[in-house]
């Protein structure tokens, strides 16, 4: 029932494709492996020096090293899952309409939602603003791969929860991990680097 | 493709650290007297490099893979933050003698005694101006 739905709801989305010509190029713009992933990584990167005071900032390098690790160890997780799990692109049995080239790995879990959503919790928990448009850039990235053929919607709820359990993960290993974290961010700050 | 690929996080990133010290206040690292400048440096530079990367060639074809992205984004970075470190010392040289001198107890550590010299000048009051007193 849950693959029907998937497929239903592939279809309909990816429908809009070639419907729109502004639409299209929006998708083709956004669609692909590099825009959205580096403007968040980008955004990401003004944590390690946000922050007007000594706290502030420490706490944002905190989020940023968490954050940074979550993207390596999401990467991990679904090369892991891909090696045990494999489910054949949209294309593959569908006619699907494809705004992008046709990639021939696992569908799921979404490598790029894994690893945005990743980043994207990982700043949210600690600053709704700036984890609010990094989600918003997720959706976005999301719903393009959809429309561009490229994934099933299942796909990209698979690469969220692979995305928040690695957060969760992260998270337990940072506090397990201490004194190292806070050691690092010292070790930066005494060459002025931090 | 991979030097396509560092070039653009590298000028991406270097714009983007300009913002967040400007924002910080972290004088001794910024470009320009005026946080307004850091934030214009910011946009020209991500959006420069982004229409240079997405022009220049066809980006939806079978390119990095994940994991590849993620090494050369940190190194990309990396380098910024060295460009940065060296063009904001060069940049402002004259920063330490301009300011009133600051007493040792005043100076907060890492980024914020960066708020009143360059890197280079901390550095070598930190490890060279000790060495002479010992």
């Amino acid at each position: 029932m849950i693959a029907r739905a998937d497929t239903q709801l592939f279809e309909w989305i990816n429908s809009l494709a070639g419907q729109n010509w502004l639409l299209d190029k929006f998708v083709m713009w956004t669609v692909n492996d590099y825009f959205i992933p580096i403007l968040m990584t980008l955004l990401m990167v003004t944590l390690w020096f946000s922050g007007r005071t000594l706290a502030q900032r420490e706490r944002s390098q905190r989020v940023f090293m968490i954050a940074l690790t979550c993207m390596g160890i999401a990467n991990g997780f679904v090369k892991i899952s891909n090696n045990v799990f494999f489910r054949p692109r949209p294309y593959v049995g569908h006619e699907a309409h494809m705004l992008f080239y046709p990639p021939t790995d696992s569908s799921f879990p979404s490598n790029g939602a894994a690893v945005t959503f990743a980043l994207a919790t990982a700043v949210f928990i600690s600053n709704r603003k700036l984890g609010g448009v990094l989600y918003f850039f997720c959706l976005v990235w999301a719903f393009a791969r959809v429309t561009a053929g490229v994934q099933y919607p299942v796909d990209i709820i698979g690469g969220w929860l692979f995305g928040v359990a690695t957060y969760i993960f992260t998270y337990f290993v940072f506090i397990y991990a201490e004194p190292w974290p806070t050691f690092v961010i010292r070790a930066f700050r005494k060459v002025y680097l931090a | 493709m991979t030097g396509d690929y560092v070039l653009y996080n590298l000028i991406a990133c270097l714009g983007i650290i300009q913002a967040g010290v400007s924002y910080a206040g972290i004088r001794g690292l910024c470009f320009f007297k005026r946080p307004i400048f850091g934030y214009l440096f910011a946009l020209v530079a991500v959006s420069v490099s982004s229409a240079w990367f997405f022009t220049v060639k066809d980006r939806n074809i079978k390119g990095l893979e994940g994991s590849e992205q993620f090494t050369f984004v940190i190194t990309a970075a990396g380098l910024a933050l060295a460009a940065t470190v060296l063009l904001s010392s060069l940049i402002n040289w004259r920063m330490k003698s301009k300011n009133p001198p600051v007493s040792e107890d005043s100076l907060g550590p890492g980024f914020e005694t960066l708020r009143y010299m360059t890197f280079f000048q901390a550095i070598k009051r930190r490890f060279f101006n000790k060495r002479k007193q010992a």
